[in-house]
């Protein structure tokens, strides 16, 4: 007894100060552009704190290339490195339990990103964490920028029958966010007053290239009479315009293209006209948010300051970007 | 033999012994628990309104290590029975559960039973009471129960009530009580049966028909669970004409629920089979694994249920089997 | 303090029972007492090995049937979830339902699916039933809306949800089945002529699929096994679901859906057991083994008794053993200390035991010629006492009684004094003649003709001596002449014959002396008729300690007696017969011996043996 009490404060005194530390990341797929952005802005920042702090980070970052089975290697090997914490990014947000197993049974946190899994999944270990935006706040943002659009712009109802007639490029079939921006981004047109009428839909998977076949196939099948492109992210708006240029629709006679997420690309897009709007991701914020959580679990700091909801979750806001912001936010980059 | 050779010999015994013992706990550990074989003889053992009662004695069967065997019968008769209880001994039963046809005059018969074999009395009881083992439904508080169903309907019409009662096997002690707790309940309103059908399932239907066109009631109370599904045919037969008539009744078989799921029936009291299946095999497991035990008579619970709450989850568990 | 005093005790004890001990008993016991105390502790030791590896192999094989279990159920749950998702992004995203149906692909999921499936139905917002199958008839008056799964669906939109087990209660099915079903519910978006609106897809599992899963893994029918529940603690699967159902049987259910996954032991209604959770992904389950601990002592019962009897079993083998191999290195010492007993108890010539180990065989060898060198040295003492007894013997013997010399020569000098010449050269002649066979050169041995004619020279010296008071008769047989004997062993008894027999006899003393042979003994015989002596005396006369005065010569009886017994051996001496007053008769018993220079000088150095005793060897 007694000198498990010396052992114990022996041990405080001598504790070895930390002088590096290991994140390792997965991603889903590191060429979505959204992801790639954020990993850019998570490096940059992890640098900072380490001339701030004085400790070095290492990231490693690893690419799960679309399968749920390869990140789940990948997630063994890092414990096996040694990463005192791993950042997810999951491939199949209902199937983390693989990870999760792996994670408790070494005593790893894991931070979850961007992809959301069901609580009663992040319920079952305390050391599992969340980092991601309020994903029906971008849906909403979106319907906004439509329901603007629509009321700003003249001759984007082109038949003049005052209905929109719209279309919706969707990402991967049950992602929360593609559901939850595609539900709130049409339901807030519709409750603006704003009359409206599908004529279709498609599951682009978040890729411009797919999301120009798809398109592609809309305007073949549709015509002009799509009126607005509701894609639930940059890339496949992106992909939408790529499709009309591809089908030399003339400048003018392009349906409105609203995209989400901001990313570099994307606000380029938005800035020359081409799309209509988007709505910012904020991927600094979250990439700052993830690496502050990560260095807290590594260093065993206290996570108060972080405001976890319910202990394990940070979301983000999400911001609106039309024509004006984007110039703003390029002119801000470029100082 | 000197005293250090005895002390020698008795530890090279006693070694022995131990070696021995121990060999036969080592070969003995591994055996299988006795299996009792029991038999079960009921009333049309095959039908749907015992498969909650026939779950519970699989499960309590499963539980005591017993070979359960319920007779296929179908509407026996108080000889049919007693010559099938014959056989099962024949067939070397160690035990059996019966449903008496007729609890008169059967207390002579139950008490040569005894001296043969391990028995249990299943859903009725036989009269002189509580002298032999059984397992029922609290038949009178089924009766009473009954009774405040009919009197507490908000939809009931105090006027020109006519009550038809269907009491199937009256010689069975389990309908006579229920009946008793009826009157019983009823009588502290003022009222009473204008008439009592006792008559077996298979005239049922035909009876009530009979009965209902001589003096048409405008309440019909059933008692049992076969007796409440011909009151449900004959309502079923009477299609397109205007029923005044409500139906309150004992049951358990999904077809009752069914017509209680329907509307058609307004009240259902249901006896929790399941119990009473599986306390009478748990009862004769025990009197068969200690010999010396004497179980006593239980009474298991019972549901009232109405369309409303049909679907509650505590009702709904008890009510539905699982098995399928 | 304490300590000492057990030490002491235990010193106590020991001395108290630490007698010296048999060496068999020794070493059995000692090594009896090391070997069990040995298997004792490795039976223990190698039972508790056992024990605790039991106790791992069962926590990992329950853990892995648990693992087993979940992979199986989230497989099956992943399954539903694929149906629900297929349904909705092929069929219900893309079709508006104002002029297409999804009844085709419903009823194509349905049919393909159907062994895991009641039902599938989809229902706009408000509950109102757009599609389903297989079957479509609704219940009246039922509102899908206030359903729990609708509710769960539209809550959360983005997840899929997974109810507990419940009864079905949607459909109107006259042949009055009900079904127990688990509904996993999604919020989908509905397009009718363009407008989208929210709207639940149904996917009504059977229960069954679950049960069935759960029953394969509760096949064996100990008091082990596995359930499931939600995490909420409500019961999903369980072996005596419907025994919880109705209040027959407790499970600590909602305790344990506080638990992490993980082993626990925990205490339930009086008894220990060992509990393990596992988690299912997505839906947040808990699958639960329970092992009772009183199962896992009922698995050991077995191995405790093959313990047992294993030990048992070697403590019998090395008691038995041990007793042999004791027994094999204490007899040869046990044989050789009897043999030490039966020398010390008196044997003299003891058969020691040579034999058993090298160490003991050496003990035996040396013990033995210590007895034989032993036995020899005390052979030697015999012979030499006894040789010294016969020379003190012989010696007295020759001794010269001064008192006869003296009155031999005052009686020659009288003669000579009174002229009587010639009797003095007698008496003188005699007397020489006496001298001569006394010293015989040193001999003992002499013939019997030499020892008559000592006692005729003594006779006649004593009859001129005492005036012839008494007759003396020679009557000895030729053939004993040239016998051996013991030389002056006559004229001790012819002294006392004299002295006895005639003294007082006022001359009519008659002394009789009789050689004669019986087949191989020789007897001398000398008798008197004097007063004779009563038989008490005559029986102390040849005894050591008799008290009768010794007189004569001084030499006396006994002295003869020892001295022929001494050379010829036990069964020869003197036997005395004597009659009161009729007088007393002396005999001389010696064995025939031919006086020849062989016997004589074998006699003398005492190497002679009888022919007895020569073919006894």
């Amino acid at each position: 007894m007694l000198s498990a009490v010396c052992l114990g404060g022996c041990g405080k005194e001598t504790e070895p100060e930390i002088i590096s530390i290991k994140i390792g990341v997965t991603l889903y797929d590191q060429y979505d552009t959204f992801l790639s952005g954020l990993m850019d802005h998570f490096n940059e920042y992890a640098s900072e704190k380490e001339s701030e702090t004085g400790i070095t980070i290492h990231v490693e970052a690893y690419n799960a290339a679309s399968s749920q089975s390869a990140q789940n290697e990948q997630v063994e090997d890092m414990i096996q490195e040694g990463c005192n914490v791993i950042c997810v990014n999951l491939v199949d947000r209902t199937d983390p339990a693989t990870i999760i197993d792996l994670a408790e049974r070494n005593n790893i946190p894991i931070i979850f990103f961007n992809r959301e899994l069901v609580e009663e999944d992040l319920e079952r270990w305390d050391q599992l964490y969340y980092v991601g935006a309020k994903a029906f706040e971008s849906g909403i943002m979106q319907g906004e920028l439509a329901v603007d659009a629509f009321r700003e712009r003249e001759g984007m109802d082109r038949n003049g029958d005052g209905i929109l007639q719209y279309v919706v490029l969707e990402g991967e079939a049950g992602h929360q966010d593609a559901i939850v921006r595609t539900e709130y981004s049409v339901s807030t047109i519709t409750q603006a007053g704003i009359p409206v009428e599908k004529l279709g839909n498609a599951i682009a998977n978040w890729n411009r290239a797919q999301a120009q076949t798809k398109m592609s196939q809309m305007i073949t099948q549709f015509g002009d009479a799509v009126e607005l492109v509701l894609a639930n992210n940059d890339d496949m708006a992106l992909g939408a315009i790529d499709a009309l240029k591809a089908a030399e629709v003339k400048r003018n006679e392009w349906p409105v293209v609203i995209g989400i997420d901001g990313t570099n690309v994307g606000m380029e897009a938005v800035r020359n006209g081409e799309m209509a709007g988007t709505v910012y991701n904020d991927k600094e914020g979250q990439a700052e948010e993830m690496l502050e959580l990560a260095f807290d679990l590594s260093t065993g700091a206290d996570l108060t300051s972080l405001q976890l909801e319910n202990g394990k979750y940070i979301r983000l806001p999400y911001t609106k970007i039309t024509a004006a912001e984007a110039s703003e936010g390029m002119e801000d980059m470029d100082k | 033999m000197n005293k250090k050779g005895f002390y020698f010999s008795l530890l090279i015994m006693s070694l022995m012994l131990i070696t021995a013992g121990a060999a036969w706990g080592m070969v003995n550990s591994n055996r299988e628990v006795e299996n009792f074989q029991v038999s079960v003889v009921l009333d049309e053992s095959t039908n749907d309104r015992w498969i909650a009662l026939r779950e519970g004695m699989e499960q309590a069967a499963r539980d005591n290590h017993i070979k359960l065997n319920v007779v296929s019968t179908g509407a026996i008769s108080y000889t049919d029975e007693r010559i099938l209880i014959d056989r099962e001994l024949e067939n070397e039963a160690e035990g059996i559960v019966v449903q008496m046809i007729s609890s008169q005059d059967s207390s002579a018969y139950i008490e040569e039973l005894s001296q043969k074999t391990a028995v249990i009395l299943l859903d009725t009881d036989i009269s002189p009471e509580d002298v032999y083992p059984a397992v029922t439904a609290d038949n009178i508080e089924i009766g009473r129960a009954l009774a405040k169903a009919i009197l507490e309907d908000p939809a009931l019409i105090r006027s020109n009530i006519q009550i038809g009662v269907l009491c199937g096997h009256a010689k069975q002690l389990s309908m006579q009580q229920r009946l008793e707790g009826l009157e019983e309940g009823l009588l502290a309103e003022g009222l009473k049966p204008t008439w009592i059908l006792e008559t077996g399932s298979p005239e049922m239907t035909g009876k009530l028909e009979q009965k209902m066109s001589e003096t048409p009631a405008s309440i019909l109370v059933s008692l049992g669970d076969p007796e409440t599904e011909s009151a449900v045919d004959y309502f079923q037969s009477q299609t397109g004409m205007q029923l005044t008539t409500t139906l309150y009744g004992v049951g358990c078989s999904e077809k009752n629920v069914y017509f209680l799921d329907q509307g058609l029936i307004r009240t259902l009291v249901v006896p929790n089979e399941f119990n009473m299946g599986y306390q009478s095999i748990s009862a004769i497991a025990e009197k068969l694994k200690y010999k010396l035990s004497d179980p006593v008579t239980e009474k298991v619970n019972y549901l009232v249920v109405n369309k409303e709450n049909l679907y509650d989850a505590k009702n709904q568990k008890i009510l539905f089997p699982i098995v399928q | 303090m304490n300590k000492e005093n057990l030490l002491d005790k235990l010193n106590a004890y020991l001395k108290k029972y630490m007698k010296p001990q048999s060496i068999q008993m020794t070493i059995a016991v000692s090594f009896t007492i090391v070997s069990v105390a040995c298997m004792g502790f490795l039976g223990v030791m190698m039972y508790n090995r056992f024990v605790n590896r039991m106790e791992v192999m069962k926590a990992e094989s329950t853990e892995q049937l648990l693992n087993q279990t979940a992979i199986n159920l989230e497989s099956y749950l992943r399954n539903m979830r694929r149906i629900s998702d297929a349904m909705y992004y092929s069929a219900i995203k893309d079709k508006d339902l104002a002029t297409e149906s999804v009844d085709p692909e419903m009823t194509l999921l349905y049919e393909a699916n159907k062994d895991n499936l009641i039902s599938i139905a989809c229902y706009s917002g408000d509950g109102e039933l757009v599609a389903a199958a297989p079957v479509s008839t609704e219940k009246e008056g039922l509102n899908a809306a206030d359903q729990d799964w609708f509710m769960a669906a539209t809550e959360q939109m983005e997840n899929l949800h997974f109810s507990t087990p419940h009864v079905q209660n949607l459909f109107d099915n006259a042949s009055y089945r009900y079904y127990w079903v688990v509904s996993l519910s999604r919020a989908v978006e509905l397009t009718e002529n363009g407008n989208s609106s929210m709207g639940v897809l149904l996917v009504d599992m059977n229960y069954s699929s679950i049960e069935q899963l759960f029953k394969k893994v509760n096949y064996d029918t100990s008091s082990e096994y596995v359930y499931l529940m939600d995490s909420n603690g409500e019961i999903i699967y369980h072996p005596r679901q419907k025994l919880i159902y109705t209040d027959l049987y407790q499970e600590n259910n909602l305790e344990e859906a506080k638990l992490a996954d993980g082993s626990y032991e925990e205490m339930f209604q009086g008894s220990k057991r060992l509990i393990t959770v596992k988690t299912v992904s997505y839906t947040g389950w808990k699958i639960v083994s329970i092992v009772p601990m009183s199962s896992f002592d009922m698995g050991l019962l077995g191995t405790r008794m093959f313990v047992i009897m294993l030990m048992s079993l070697t403590m019998l083998a090395v008691i038995l053993f041990n007793q042999l191999v004791s027994a094999q290195i204490a007899r040869p010492l046990q044989k050789l200390n009897n043999s030490i007993k039966d020398w010390e108890s008196g044997n003299m010539n003891p058969d020691i035991y040579v034999g058993g180990s090298q160490e003991t065989e050496h003990l035996g060898r040396t013990l033995r010629s210590v007895v034989a060198q032993l036995r020899q040295l005390m052979d030697d003492i015999v012979v030499e006492q006894e040789e010294k007894r016969k020379s003190e013997l012989d010696a007295l013997q020759s001794q010269i009684n001064p008192h006869f010399l003296y009155n031999t020569l005052d009686s020659i000098v009288w003669m000579i004094e009174g002229e009587r010449y010639d009797d003095a050269v007698f008496m003188i002649t005699q007397l020489a003649s006496l001298f001569r066979v006394s010293l015989s050169r040193g001999r003992t041995i002499i013939s019997i003709e030499d020892e008559i004619r000592h006692a005729q020279n003594y006779m006649n010296i004593q009859k001129i001596r005492y005036k012839n008071k008494f007759t003396v008769t020679f009557k000895v047989e030729e053939e004993v002449l040239q016998c051996c004997t013991v030389k002056l062993v006559v004229q001790p008894l012819l002294e006392n014959a004299i002295y006895y027999g005639t003294e007082e006899m006022d001359g009519d003393g008659e002394v009789t002396v009789r050689g004669y042979r019986n087949e191989q003994d020789v007897y001398l015989e000398v008798s008197d008729n004097g007063l004779g002596m009563p038989e008490e005396i005559v029986e102390q006369l040849l005894t050591e300690n008799n008290r009768v005065r010794k007189r004569g010569s001084g030499v006396g009886l006994l002295n003869v007696h020892n001295r022929i017994a001494l050379r010829f051996g036990k069964p020869y001496g003197l036997e005395i017969e004597s009659y009161p007053d009729e007088g007393t008769i002396v005999r001389i018993h010696l064995p025939m011996i031919p006086y020849t220079q062989e016997n004589q000088e074998a006699l003398e150095k005492g190497t002679w043996k009888s022919e007895k005793e020569a073919a006894h060897e």
